[in-house]
């Protein structure tokens, strides 16, 4: 077994699973484990890890999103969004006219979110689809806003991924990717580094008996491409103005773009 | 060819009723116009009867499940000459 801990450069986290250099095919079905193995205890597992700072960076997702508070349509697309943090947090900011699709590959984390929309009374306004990121089952140009929180890392393709975006997009359609990132603050690095690798996958294994799938996690983490780089990933699809800012030293980013 | 065959559909409503396992959950008709087929972007006829989305391009039938349509191709059935 190859052991590759560099970012990846490429368009793809396609070869890494983790630190793992593996076959291309082989990765969706090994991130598919993991997100089966974790569902059930996701959300503790988030505030246990972050110390609920994850909630603060998905409210600063959804303030960068913006939606419409009238009732004119606004269309929400959330990849990656099973557990349905994202939609129900913007169905709630957001006026009647907004509507919004889970859309994840994970019918356990579905399933979870399906029970919140339910018991958030949001049915009407929030339809579930299971599907791949890179292979999205929607007509062109026809969602108002991309979003995508903490999935784009555990895709095979970014480049696909980024490609579908695009297309599912209208003209003026608003792409925002909350991501794991590169820490840019001196120090914070050190501190977070230990804190990835020595505490979270013992944490894994204490609360949720799983070290393999929180290793997996932080490992992942590290692979992602730094801010610059992925910048250039969504521009290379035909995205502009394309911006960045970092939450908490740079430990995520949001980055917003548009389709023109 | 399996394609080419109209096959029309009641527009008359706007919700379709499905009956799930212990759960009766209903499919937005809306949400129906918008899916296409993920492989080859073609659109999809829906099949009350087995509750699935059949892509006559790809010649791939694929579920709902628990009102949930799941558009992967391993979840996906492949049309046999019954299906036509």
């Amino acid at each position: 077994m190859t052991i590759t801990k560099d970012r990846t450069n490429t368009a793809g986290m396609q070869n890494s699973f983790g630190f793992r250099d593996i076959h291309p095919n082989e990765r969706q079905h090994l991130v598919n484990n993991v997100f089966s193995s974790v569902s059930d205890s996701y959300d503790f597992m988030n505030d246990l890890m972050s110390g609920g700072l994850h909630r603060l960076w998905k409210d600063s997702l959804i303030c960068q999103l913006n939606p419409p508070k009238s009732s004119s349509q606004f269309k929400i697309l959330d990849v990656a969004g099973g557990t349905g943090d994202i939609a129900i947090r913007a169905m709630k900011q957001g006026g009647k006219g907004c509507t919004a699709i889970i859309y994840d590959i994970s019918s356990e984390m579905l399933d979870i979110g399906r029970h919140r929309v339910s018991s958030a009374g949001l049915s009407d306004r929030v339809d579930l689809v299971e599907g791949n990121a890179e292979r999205l089952p929607f007509q062109d140009c026809h969602f108002d806003a991309y979003t995508i929180s903490f999935g784009i890392r555990n895709v095979t393709r970014i480049d696909h991924t980024l490609q579908e975006a695009y297309r599912v997009l209208k003209p003026g359609g608003h792409f925002i990717c909350l991501e794991f990132s590169k820490v840019t603050v001196p120090m914070l690095d050190y501190l977070y580094d230990f804190h990835s690798f020595k505490i979270i996958p013992r944490l894994g294994q204490w609360a949720a008996n799983d070290w393999t799938s929180y290793r997996y996690l932080v490992e992942s983490i590290r692979k992602f491409p730094t801010q610059d780089r992925f910048s250039d990933l969504i521009s290379s699809v035909g995205f502009e103005q394309i911006s960045h800012y970092n939450l908490t030293g740079g430990i995520v980013a949001i980055h917003s773009a548009w389709r023109i | 060819m399996a394609s080419d065959v109209i096959r029309p559909q009641s527009k008359s409503c706007c919700a379709v009723s499905i009956e799930c396992v212990g759960q009766k959950k209903a499919i937005d008709r809306h949400l129906l116009d918008l899916l296409v087929c993920p492989i080859t972007k073609s659109s999809l006829e829906y099949n009350a009867d087995r509750s699935e989305l059949i892509s006559w391009h790809a010649q791939l039938a694929f579920p709902i499940v628990d009102g949930i349509p799941l558009l992967v191709r391993e979840a996906s059935r492949v049309l046999t000459d019954n299906d036509i």
